[in-house]
Order: structure tokens, then C-alpha cells, then sequence
């Protein structure tokens, strides 16, 4: 190769270097390889057939820039000491991968640790020889048992609720708190096992109850309240707590709370009607996950709403509204329950009841509440419960779905609940309940993981390499033409010169005549010597050539050469 | 130096190598018909297959969705250099 071509293809490598954003920091780059492990998480779980956790799952995003296999290594600690250790080998491409650790439950259990593991990953790969990206991340809270390969459920342990009866009304167990606060009709129930505020507190203050007249047009545009009764001036029963076997989760419990309230005749002032409300807090599933044991009963726990009301006194169709405008004091729950008890007549004196019910009737049914606190980078949800729940209105029994929102708000989510139940007589109830959760901890939420856009590539960049590699072609070629035709006329001259005529050269002499023209020129340079003076001729008197040549002795004795001849000699 | 500068060079890599296997593989399928050598007729379907290695790594890298053919910069630049190697051996000799 040329070196001026050689010298060229180096110019334009490194102008075209130097054209690359960032190129003057590539001399200091060893590697382009690169991978980020970011955005941990992790989970119990359990097949469906265990009883308890089989493993526990820890995921990690990486991002990873090089094709290769990547070895993910992880240690499960508690107190620093070693409970499991697990590792993942798998091929990656470049881009955002989530991998998969499962550390046993045989060896979580046996390392009979209660608290939020620690979890030690590296990541490293063979193909580039970098030091291992290591990070720790503090797993969720966790007990042991949860993991024992041999569990039975049994019922909730510490799941016998007790009941306080006086001003306020108190229902409690290990895990679930209800208070109903009769001098401010005020409702609430939340989960004892609060963890920095990461189960939802549940607050409803009930105003009223009212009866109405319905003219006819809607349901909830009465035209006239008719009778009312304010909930705090009712008595309040607590019915004995039922057991049973949930065909779904199990073991279950489940506690009544019925009050009794008079509704007054606003217009007589007379006692008119008996309204009897009974709530049912159910609650199930399998508490002896401690991870998401409090989850799983606020999940499984469903309030069951069951009215009963006797009504006298009644002009036209009317209808009750067990109005409540209900806030908890930090104004995160709202909830609003309109429900028509059938119609009523003029004169008419009866009982109906109505039940709303709220109850699983299959596993997806259950609201399951677990996912609020993985914090998933979710802006807005919302999806449907086809039958959440079934709303029975006497004999009759009608599907009904949930509507879930969740929109988390600043340190909170704000979860709307709606339950849409219809009755085959048109009357419907709309339960609109907002349920706030807190945060594992006090640490904000983790900003959503970042995934690394698509690396963009310059069109140009690539226009520019080909006509660079074409000028470098185009340059060779050219320069190695440009040396084959010097090279031809070269060759052509050499050619040129073999095949020509050769120099002219004196035509090889013969003996004799090479011996005359020495003769001759001895002859000269001995006449030259005999006119120099002081030299003496040879003693024979002769020429030298007289004596070489005796054959032309006669022409010359004839006179011939006579003249060549010393006048004195040829005299004696 | 950040992954995304290195990532550029990988357009002027795989043009690179585009353009030479190409020019290559019309260099030796001129030989092969002047001299009707097997030996140089395989060599071109090897400078092919690299022409090929060319356009489907362009295609992967501006249009991903219709072939995701993709390559690190340590082979694509590997790449280039035999094929620049080739070249000038071509050319020289």
C-alpha cells in the first residue's frame, strides 16, 4: 500500500473521530460495555396448592448495553448472617431486562429470622471483565413461618375479636380495629397492625337517616322528607362472632354490629318507623403471611349492610335514604350510600327489609389490596370487578361490580371504591369509597425506573462513514492505477530498449590485417624514433618492417619504395 | 465515555463495513469472471455474506422494527478492520 494512501486513511479516521460527540474521551474508555441494576422489588409466592410461601422472589431491573450472559448472584441476610443464597445466569441482549431471583422457603425458614431481610446482589458478566455492579436492597418485612414448608392454616391466630360496649363501641382483635363513637354516630375501622400508616384508615360519620316521599321522578330526588332519625340515638347490639370455612381462603371470621334506631314522623312527631342496620364485617383469607397478613384481611375483610326497616304512617310512594356525609378528619374518605327500600303506600303498615350485601362469591372477587403498597408507577388505575359483589334485595340476588381507582397523591394513594348494584326495581346503590394509604415508611416513593430510550443513531453519521469509505476506495484505486501505468512505461521503455538496435562496433579484424596495422604501427613509432635526434637506428640497418615483410622486398628494390628508403643506405 | 457517543460509532462502522464488503465482493466477482477460478468465486460469496452482514445491520439500526439485527461495537469494529485488512491486500496485490 501506498503511504500516501496509508497516510490519507488515517487522516480521515481520525477527522472522522474527531466529528463523534465524545471522542475525545474515548482514548480513556477501556470498554463501552456498561449495566446498571436499578428498581428492586419482591415478593412471596405461594402456588396454589401450598400453604404457605414456597419462595421468595426478588426481581432487579438491569439495563445492560452488551450482548453476553450475565450472572446475577444475590445473598439473603438478616442480622448479617447468611439465611439463602441463589443466583441467576442468563444471556441478555442490550437493553432493560427484569431478572428473577427465588430464594427457597426450606432455607428461609430455617434461618428462623423475622424482620426485613437484606439482599445482596451482584451482577457481573464473563464476557467483560469489569468489577461486579453490587447493591443491597432491604427486601419487605418478613417472619419465618411464613415460609414453613409444613403449614396448615389454621385460623388467624389472635383473631378473636373482643367487644367493648359504652359510649364508644369497640371491636378488636390482633389485626382489625372497629369503633363506632355513638355520641358522634362516627364510624371508623382500620388494621392494628399499622405499619407507618401503610393500611387505610377508615372513617364514616353518619349524620341522619331520612325517609322520604317519592313523587315519582327518581329515587334521589325526593321531594319531601317525611321522616328522620339521627343514628346516635339508636341501641346497639353486638352479635357473637361466626366461624366458618371460606371456600376460597379458607378459614374466616366474621362479627355483626346491629343498631336500632326510631325515625320520628317529622310532620307528627310521632315514632313512625324502625330502621334496623346490621353490619357484617367479614374477614378471611390466610393471616399467616405476615407480609401481607394485615393486606389480606384489610383485602378479604368486606362489610356486609343489611337494613331493616318497619315503616307506619306512610303517604305515597316514599323511600329512605341512609344519608351520611362521611370524612375521617384528615378529609381522605368520602362515604355516600343512598339506598330506596322498596315503596311504600298510603296506610301502609309492614316490614321490608333489604339487604345489601357485600360478600365474595369468587377468588377474583376479593378486592385484594395487596398491590397499593408495591407501589407500582401507576398515575391512574382503574378497573372492574365484574362480580365483586352481589347485592341481595329479599329473594332476589343481583351481580354487581366494583369500580376501582387508585391515584397515588403526593405521600398517598387515594383509592375510590364503587360498588354499582342494581335491583331489578330499578333502584341501585352506588357506594363511592375512598380509601387513603400511606407509604412503607417515611421515604417518598421511588421515582418510576427510568429505562434508557432508544440509542439514537445519526442517518448522517452513517452517510458520512460511506462517503468516507468510498473517497478512501476511490483514493486507492486511483493512486494504485496511477503506479500500474508508470509501471507500464517502464516496462514499455526497457521493452523498448532490449529490442532496439544494438551499438555499431568495429567489425572484427583478421590475424593478418590485425598483424599489418601493428607492423604499420610499429613502422610509425620507429620513423617516429629515427627523427628524433640522438637515437641510433637499429643495427641491421633495416626498417622493422623491412624485416617482417620479406615478400615485399621486390616491388620495393624495384623503386617501388625506394623513395621510403635512407639515400645513403641504398647506395652502399 | 458515555455509551450513547459510543453507540455513534456504530453508524460509521457499519457503513464502513458496508462499503467495503461491497466493493470487495465487485472486486472478486470481477477476478472470478476474468479468470474463472472457484477459489476467487467462493471468496466472493464471502465478501456477500459480509455485504449482507452490511444492509442487515443498517436496516436493524434505522429501521429496527422491520429486522432487529443487532451487533456490539467491539465485533462491528473487528469487522471493519479484516475487511479494511482485505482491501489493501486486494488493492496491493
Amino acid at each position: 500500500m501506498d503511504r500516501l494512501t496509508l497516510c490519507a486513511s488515517l487522516a480521515a479516521c481520525l477527522l472522522l473521530l474527531t466529528l463523534v460527540p465524545g471522542a475525545g474521551r474515548a482514548a480513556s474508555s477501556s470498554t463501552d460495555a456498561y449495566f446498571v441494576m436499578e428498581d428492586f422489588s419482591d415478593r412471596p409466592v405461594k402456588g396454589e396448592e401450598s400453604a404457605s410461601y414456597d419462595y421468595l422472589e426478588v426481581q432487579a431491573v438491569v439495563h445492560v448495553n452488551v450482548s453476553g450472559f450475565f450472572n446475577l448472584t444475590a445473598r439473603l441476610e438478616y442480622s448479617r448472617a447468611e439465611i439463602s443464597r441463589t443466583s441467576n445466569n442468563t444471556y441478555l441482549n442490550p437493553g432493560t431486562h427484569t431478572m428473577v431471583l427465588r430464594f427457597r422457603n426450606q432455607d428461609i425458614y430455617s434461618g428462623q429470622a423475622i424482620g426485613n431481610y437484606l439482599v445482596l446482589l451482584a451482577l457481573r458478566t464473563p464476557g467483560y471483565p469489569l468489577d461486579p455492579i453490587e447493591e443491597t436492597y432491604q427486601a419487605g418485612f418478613y417472619h419465618f413461618s411464613d415460609f414453613n414448608p409444613n403449614y396448615v392454616a389454621p385460623y388467624p391466630p389472635g383473631s378473636e375479636f373482643s367487644f367493648t360496649d359504652g359510649a364508644t363501641l369497640t371491636v378488636q382483635n390482633s389485626y382489625f380495629v372497629f369503633s363506632f363513637d355513638k355520641s358522634r354516630a362516627s364510624m371508623s375501622y382500620y388494621f392494628a397492625k399499622d405499619k407507618d400508616g401503610r393500611n387505610g384508615r377508615f372513617t364514616v360519620s353518619y349524620l341522619r337517616v331520612l325517609g322520604y316521599l317519592d313523587n315519582g321522578d327518581s329515587f334521589f330526588q325526593r321531594s319531601e322528607t317525611t321522616h328522620a332519625a339521627d343514628i346516635q340515638n339508636g341501641t346497639w347490639r353486638c352479635e357473637s362472632v361466626e366461624k366458618g370455612i371460606h371456600r376460597a381462603f379458607g378459614p374466616y371470621l366474621r362479627f355483626n354490629i346491629t343498631y336500632t334506631v326510631n325515625m320520628v314522623d317529622l310532620r307528627l312527631g310521632s315514632a313512625v318507623s324502625v330502621l334496623e342496620v346490621t353490619f357484617s364485617f367479614y374477614m378471611t383469607g390466610n393471616p399467616h403471611a405476615s407480609a401481607d397478613r394485615v393486606l389480606t384481611l384489610a383485602g378479604s375483610t368486606q362489610v356486609e349492610l343489611r337494613v331493616t326497616l318497619a315503616l307506619s304512617h306512610i303517604i305515597g310512594g316514599s323511600g329512605l335514604v341512609l344519608e351520611q356525609v362521611a370524612e375521617d378528619t384528615t378529609r381522605n374518605h368520602e362515604f355516600l350510600m343512598r339506598d330506596a327500600i322498596a315503596e311504600y303506600r298510603l296506610g301502609e303498615k309492614n316490614v321490608r327489609r333489604a339487604e345489601q350485601k357485600f360478600s365474595p362469591l369468587a377468588d377474583e372477587s376479593i378486592p385484594k389490596l395487596a398491590f397499593i403498597n408495591r407501589w407500582e408507577p401507576v398515575v391512574y388505575g382503574r378497573y372492574t370487578w365484574v362480580t365483586a359483589a352481589q347485592s341481595s334485595f329479599g329473594n332476589l340476588t343481583v351481580p354487581a361490580t366494583t369500580d376501582v381507582s387508585y391515584i397515588p397523591e403526593g405521600k398517598q394513594l387515594r383509592l375510590f371504591l364503587a360498588y354499582h348494584i342494581k335491583d331489578p326495581k330499578a333502584s341501585f346503590l352506588v357506594i363511592n369509597d375512598t380509601l387513603a394509604f400511606g407509604l412503607e415508611g417515611t421515604n417518598p416513593p421511588p421515582p418510576p425506573p427510568v429505562r434508557p430510550g432508544p440509542t439514537p443513531h445519526d442517518p448522517l453519521l452513517y452517510v458520512l462513514g460511506s462517503i468516507l469509505a468510498l473517497s478512501i476506495i476511490f483514493l486507492t484505486m486511483r493512486l494504485r492505477s496511477r503506479s500500474y501505468v508508470e509501471e507500464e512505461e517502464q516496462i514499455a521503455q526497457i521493452e523498448e530498449r532490449e529490442l532496439g538496435e544494438p551499438p555499431e562496433e568495429p567489425a572484427p579484424r583478421s590475424i593478418e590485417e590485425k598483424a599489418i596495422g601493428e607492423e604499420e604501427e610499429a613502422r610509425r613509432r620507429w620513423e617516429k624514433k629515427q627523427t628524433e635526434p640522438g637515437e641510433s637506428p637499429p643495427p641491421n640497418g633495416a626498417s622493422p618492417g623491412e624485416k617482417d615483410t620479406p615478400g615485399k622486398e621486390g616491388p620495393a628494390g624495384n623503386g617501388g619504395s625506394g623513395d621510403r628508403r635512407p639515400a645513403g643506405k641504398g647506395g652502399g | 465515555m458515555k455509551a450513547m457517543d459510543l453507540e455513534l460509532f456504530k453508524d460509521v462502522f457499519i457503513a464502513w463495513m458496508t462499503v467495503f464488503s461491497v466493493t470487495l465482493f465487485i472486486i472478486s466477482v470481477i477476478s472470478y469472471l476474468r479468470t474463472r477460478n472457484r477459489r476467487l468465486g467462493l471468496v466472493g460469496l464471502a465478501f456477500f455474506m459480509f455485504s449482507v452482514k452490511g444492509v442487515a445491520l443498517t436496516i436493524g439500526l434505522y429501521w429496527p422494527s422491520l429486522w432487529n439485527v443487532t451487533t456490539d461495537l467491539p465485533s462491528l469494529l473487528f469487522d471493519v478492520l479484516i475487511l479494511l485488512i482485505l482491501f489493501f491486500a486486494t488493492v496491493r496485490e
